[in-house]
């Protein structure tokens, strides 16, 4: 009789680690199928960051108009909830600041086999002060301002995101026609 | 009798804990090795995808008169790039523009003879390394686990142009890379793409 019942701890013991080893398997897919993701992401956002970048630096620079004080640049909060496009002809958001808090735009991964992601992206604008020991926000307008642009994947069927967070990815533009 | 029954059912049960520790001992191995194989494969693709993106957008660099891109497709496989080259001054200093290339080459096994391989699903996928020369000098190259890698070059459209072209406004790259020790991994490729604006 002791003898069964060891046995039968044993094999419970077992099967508890069991289990357990396999969700922690179940999570360290999730995680490489989240890495998956967190590439072709970053693709997209560098894509997504490059078109922001090439507007204008601000309303005010619009055309190579030179600028000889920060205050001629738009001031803050900039406006928000533009439906600007991030794939073709931006007609509605010809400078940057014209992206932060957009309307969010899809932008798609398609794999070689067919297979497409779609992502949901979003940017925001800030002015942004260079000296010192790094770059901090800035709450009136300077001659930098920093791009971010962060990417998450529309839902799977059934609600299911495959991106644990959305990806972020940082840019600072210079006013070139500034002086 | 019972105490030989009861041994022999002690040691059945030892016997059966043991397989299942020794079975979950070797897939956490397996899991673990998988998760390395991942991290390198999403590490080599960001740091490849950003290195290429930034003498991408400076195709042009320093040279007077529109830049001259040259683009060969894969013979074989379609759709694929088997070179890509153009001009950039590396230094403001420098007298003449230099010739950047990438070019798509096979990774072989220790033999010399076959190429390497890597298993998609059900497909066979080969093994490719780019690299980067300048003047005709290799000068870098990606981790040999490229199995996909596509340069196409658009217009101001978007339209794709190819051949030798003088202009090129827009670079669309994108590529597959393998994940080493993949051959039973759950995720066996990452892919990179993005369209880079040429300044």
């Amino acid at each position: 009789m002791p003898q069964t019942l060891l046995a039968f701890l044993a094999m419970m013991i077992v099967t508890l680690l069991a289990i357990n080893q396999q969700q922690r398997v179940l999570r360290i897919y999730e995680s490489m199928l989240d890495d998956e993701m967190e590439v072709m992401a970053a693709g997209v956002a560098l894509q997504a960051l490059e078109i922001v970048e090439a507007q204008a630096f601000d309303s005010a620079t619009l055309g190579g108009a030179p600028v000889t004080d920060p205050s001629q640049l738009t001031t803050l909060p900039f406006a928000t909830g533009n439906g600007c496009s991030l794939r073709g002809l931006n007609t509605l958001c010809d400078d940057v600041d014209d992206f932060n808090g957009m309307t969010p735009d899809t932008l798609s991964f398609t794999m070689r086999n067919g297979v497409t992601f779609a992502f949901e992206v979003t940017a925001t604008v800030d002015y942004v002060t260079t000296t010192g020991a790094g770059v901090a926000v800035a709450l009136i307008p300077t001659y930098d301002k920093q791009i971010t642009v962060m990417l998450q994947d529309v839902p799977q069927p059934g609600g299911r995101r495959l991106l644990f967070n959305p990806v972020r990815l940082t840019r600072l533009k210079s006013c070139d026609a500034c002086s | 009798m019972f105490f030989i029954y009861d041994n022999l059912a002690a040691t059945l049960v030892a016997m059966a804990v043991m397989l299942v520790l020794l079975s979950m001992q070797q897939r956490m191995r397996d899991v673990s090795i998988e998760q390395v194989g991942m991290y390198t494969a999403k590490k080599h693709s960001l740091d490849f995808g950003l290195w290429m993106r930034d003498d991408i957008a400076n195709i042009g660099l320093g040279v007077s008169g529109p830049p001259v891109v040259e683009h060969t497709p894969h013979a074989t496989l379609a759709g694929m790039t088997s070179s890509f080259s153009f001009l950039k001054k590396l230094n403001p200093s420098d007298a003449t523009p230099s010739t950047i290339s990438y070019q798509l080459e096979e990774v072989y096994e220790a033999d010399g003879v076959t190429q390497q391989t890597l298993q998609v699903d059900t497909l066979s996928v080969p093994l490719f390394e780019v690299r980067r020369l300048v003047n005709g000098v290799v000068e870098g190259k990606s981790a040999p686990f490229i199995t996909y890698f596509a340069i196409d070059l658009l217009d101001v459209n978007g339209v794709s142009v190819s051949g030798v072209v003088e202009l090129t406004e827009q670079v669309r790259m994108t590529f597959s890379m393998g994940v080493p020790y993949a051959s039973r991994s759950y995720v066996r490729e990452t892919h990179w793409g993005a369209t880079i604006q040429v300044n």
